[in-house]
């Protein structure tokens, strides 16, 4: 009994610590930018994450429209639900 | 074939549907999808997901029973939809069920002094044009 609740707490520090370093890694640490305009991006994403509502992110490639995707995901309270990710491709026939 | 990666298919759907397979839409259940390069569906995929925005609700690829799911959707595209839009490739009441909170990422060439510094830095170490002296 005494071992099993032990290692209930060392896998519940486990989780603690793995949350810690998804956050760090999906939340809004891996986007660049410091200006106002990115800063006013962060102010929308943390506004509408909890929000069911839909979100279209536009830019360049190569401008963290993914990191976006995944900051508002990981500090919604969706954040312990499935991300699914899907790219569409050109369709041939147009 | 993006129509059964995101809605999946039912077992003999098309040739090469040797069993039912579950789509992005269902696996990202009580989630969030994201959906990139959205410009590039084809109209009628693009007439799927409006009915799921609509309805929250679809039909798996060949399958007659209709699912509700639960999910967010995150959409994402390099491409002007209002443009697409004026050339028929992409439909206007998806666009507006999609543009309710839009995200317009600057480029990274317009975010900050880090990118400015990084120039000077590089400019400052070309090596500077050597010239020949001829002794004479």
């Amino acid at each position: 009994m005494i071992s099993r609740s032990l290692s209930t707490q060392a896998l519940e520090k486990e989780v603690q610590y793995l949350r810690k370093e998804v956050d760090k890694n999906f939340g809004f640490g891996n986007i660049i930018g410091k200006s106002d305009v990115m800063k006013e991006i962060f102010n929308v994403i943390r506004q509408i994450a909890d929000s069911k509502s839909t979100v279209l992110i536009m830019g360049e490639s190569g401008t963290g429209k993914e990191l976006v995707s995944r900051a508002i995901h990981y500090i919604s309270q969706r954040r312990n639900t499935p991300l699914s990710r899907s790219i569409a491709q050109r369709s041939p026939r147009r | 074939m993006i129509e059964s990666e995101l809605f999946g298919h039912e077992k003999g759907a098309f040739t090469n549907a040797i069993e039912r397979k579950l789509g992005r839409f269902e696996i990202a259940h009580s989630g969030t999808l994201f959906l990139d390069e959205i410009g590039e569906l084809s109209l009628a995929t693009q007439a799927k997901i409006l009915r799921f925005l609509e309805e929250r609700e679809f039909n798996r690829v060949g399958g007659s029973k209709t699912i509700k799911v639960d999910v967010r959707l995150i959409a994402a595209t390099n491409k002007d939809l209002t443009q697409l839009i004026k050339k028929g490739l992409f439909r206007e009441d998806l666009y507006y069920r999609i543009n309710v909170v839009p995200i317009v990422l600057p480029p990274l060439r317009e975010r900050g002094r880090i990118f400015r510094f990084s120039w000077i830095i590089l400019s400052r170490s070309s090596v500077p044009r050597t010239r020949n002296r001829s002794r004479g």
